[in-house]
């Protein structure tokens, strides 16, 4: 692609080119965010469909497949309702202030070895930062709104999203200990030759944490309760309408295939091949199957995200003090915990860092 | 001359975030441009390539610390009004301080700037240099002590934190849910033989 791009403008300096070559990762991310999402959704039906003994959408093209477009279609020409008493500028902010950190952190995560749209040393701490910062988009939401059931949404996800990052945040510290490095290339290249290599093993515990608070960040199902449609409406999006209400949906979807991908990337190896270093197979004409692929990402991607959908489908809702109680007095314990055993297991050399 | 831009244009952003902390009304408002200074200023950071510090800066008080001072705002629904005439009174007392700080700095930078009379070029750490590594180096070789009592005077804030504010009501009904799985069913139920007719 660089060579591509220096043939067609071999005016431009080198650090035009990556601009441009940026701009252009950042656009195929983007759209491909964007595409997913319209895809994911009418994903979720169905499989929530048939979990539930329906059909789900069936009527929009053939088997429904086009659903999601036009409900797209009609919440981007919908009537964007600004309460009177809201604060104009803070109501019409907030969805935005989710938007763009969700799309921002993609920056980071690698889709192979090559693609990857910025190298910073400290991947991992980015994507920490940026996903706090997800948290003002909902707060300031149910503040704007000036509805009671909007602020009481926004003041549950406020306290939730700060007590499950810090378990997220310290999963993150053993898997930055196994890797041995803040770039996610890195973290998968630590995980390459072979499954029992992979980090999900190890560091099983920090794996179920992380994931478990990955939803919990997202407010997806079973931890909703920003949204509770049953005790408080819809929580901090109530009062939201149209595209701005579109907006939310984007965020979230976008937020939940990050967290997808980022299990796969730390604890599943990323890209690496399921049945690598298995000779009988390398040997035969399915050797492409032991190839590190992103095919194998996408695969592991997309298992989460059904694991998302399933969560939805089959659990209740926590109430909202069990739901502290699992994040501040069993996920943060289990964290440290394992940290301490991973110390142990380094200092004993036991596990794949052995072979370091 | 593209970092001159970035500069000029991030710190004028900061300078605006930071006069719009003390001159919104609206304490949210107030809150929000504090979070908008606290990433501008990271952002400085990045120029200078120590990308650490700009994402702690980011994870630490934009998305914990000030969380919770929105929270605490939002609670409280400060009244404009009455938090307007307050202001009033604090004023003279706040202008007093900040003279104060204003003189110390600037004797400070002409102390400085006599001393030195070279100017003083701002130089980004080579790229190839990994410096989250260095910093983690030095944090657990040379600074260790204070690194170590740092984390034990949080931690002491933490528990004393907790201990303060701790309050456990007497006589409170919640459900213990292991007693209640483990509950055995023959002694809930006691079964009593009556004779028809006489109790």
């Amino acid at each position: 692609m660089k060579e591509l791009i220096t043939s067609l403008f071999s005016t431009l300096t080198v650090q035009q080119v990556t601009l441009v070559i940026s701009i252009i990762n950042i656009v195929i991310v983007t759209a491909s965010l964007i595409l997913f999402v319209v895809f994911m959704v009418y994903f979720e039906r169905k499989i929530m469909g048939y979990m539930h003994a329906r059909i789900g959408p069936n009527r929009v093209g053939p088997k429904g497949i086009f659903q999601s477009l036009a409900d797209t279609i009609k919440l981007l020409f919908k009537e964007i309702i600004i309460p009177a008493k809201a604060d104009r500028f803070m109501f019409l902010l907030a969805p935005l202030l989710l938007l763009i950190p969700a799309i921002a952190a993609w920056a980071v995560v690698p889709m192979n070895p090559e693609f990857l749209i910025a190298d910073i040393n400290a991947g991992l701490l980015y994507l920490l930062a940026l996903t706090s910062f997800g948290v003002y988009g909902v707060i300031l939401a149910g503040w704007a709104s000036n509805s009671k059931y909007a602020f009481l949404g926004s003041m549950r996800a406020a306290a939730q999203m700060v007590a499950y990052e810090i378990a997220m945040g310290f999963a993150l510290v053993g898997v930055l200990m196994a890797g041995g490095s803040l770039k996610l290339g890195a973290i998968v290249a630590a995980q390459s030759g072979g499954i029992q290599n992979w980090f999900f093993i190890p560091l099983f515990p920090l794996f179920i944490v992380y994931f478990i608070s990955g939803v919990a960040e997202t407010n997806r199902h079973p931890f909703d309760v920003a949204e509770g449609e049953a005790e408080i409406v819809a929580g901090f999006h109530v009062e939201y309408s149209g595209a701005a209400f579109a907006i939310f949906f984007l965020a979230e979807y976008i937020n939940m295939a990050l967290i997808s991908i980022l299990t796969a990337i730390f604890f599943l190896g990323g890209w690496e091949s399921v049945f690598s270093n298995i000779s009988i197979l390398e040997n035969s004409v399915f050797s492409f199957l032991t190839q590190p692929s992103i095919f194998w990402l996408l695969i592991k991607t997309l298992f989460f995200l059904f694991v998302f959908v399933w969560l939805r489908a089959t659990f209740p809702r926590y109430r909202y003090d069990q739901l502290m109680t699992l994040g501040w007095k069993v996920l943060i314990p289990i964290t440290i915990l394992w940290i301490g055993v991973e110390c142990i297991m380094f200092v004993m050399e036991v596990g794949p860092w052995s072979s370091i | 001359m593209l970092n001159e831009i970035i500069f000029y244009t991030f710190s004028s952003i900061l300078i605006c975030a930071a006069l719009g902390v003390i001159l919104f009304r609206n304490p949210v408002y107030s809150a929000v441009s504090l979070i908008l200074s606290f990433i501008t200023s990271a952002f400085l950071w990045f120029l200078l390539e120590s990308e650490f510090l700009a994402l702690i800066l980011i994870l630490v008080y934009v998305g914990a610390v000030m969380v919770l001072f929105l929270f605490v705002i939002m609670m409280l629904n400060i009244n404009e009004q009455k938090a307007n005439s307050k202001f009033n009174t604090i004023a003279p007392i706040a202008l007093l301080i900040g003279l104060v700080i204003l003189a110390e700095m600037i004797t400070l930078i002409w102390m400085k700037s006599t001393q030195f009379k070279e100017t003083i070029t701002i130089i980004a750490a080579p790229s190839s240099e990994n410096n989250t590594l260095e910093l983690g180096k030095l944090l657990f070789s040379e600074y260790i002590y204070p690194f170590e009592i740092a984390g034990f005077i949080l931690l002491l804030g933490i528990i004393i934190s907790i201990s303060l504010t701790l309050r456990t009501k007497k006589g409170k009904k919640t459900q213990i849910i292991s007693k209640q799985i483990d509950i055995d069913p023959s002694k809930r139920v006691q079964l009593v033989d009556l004779e028809r007719g006489k109790n």
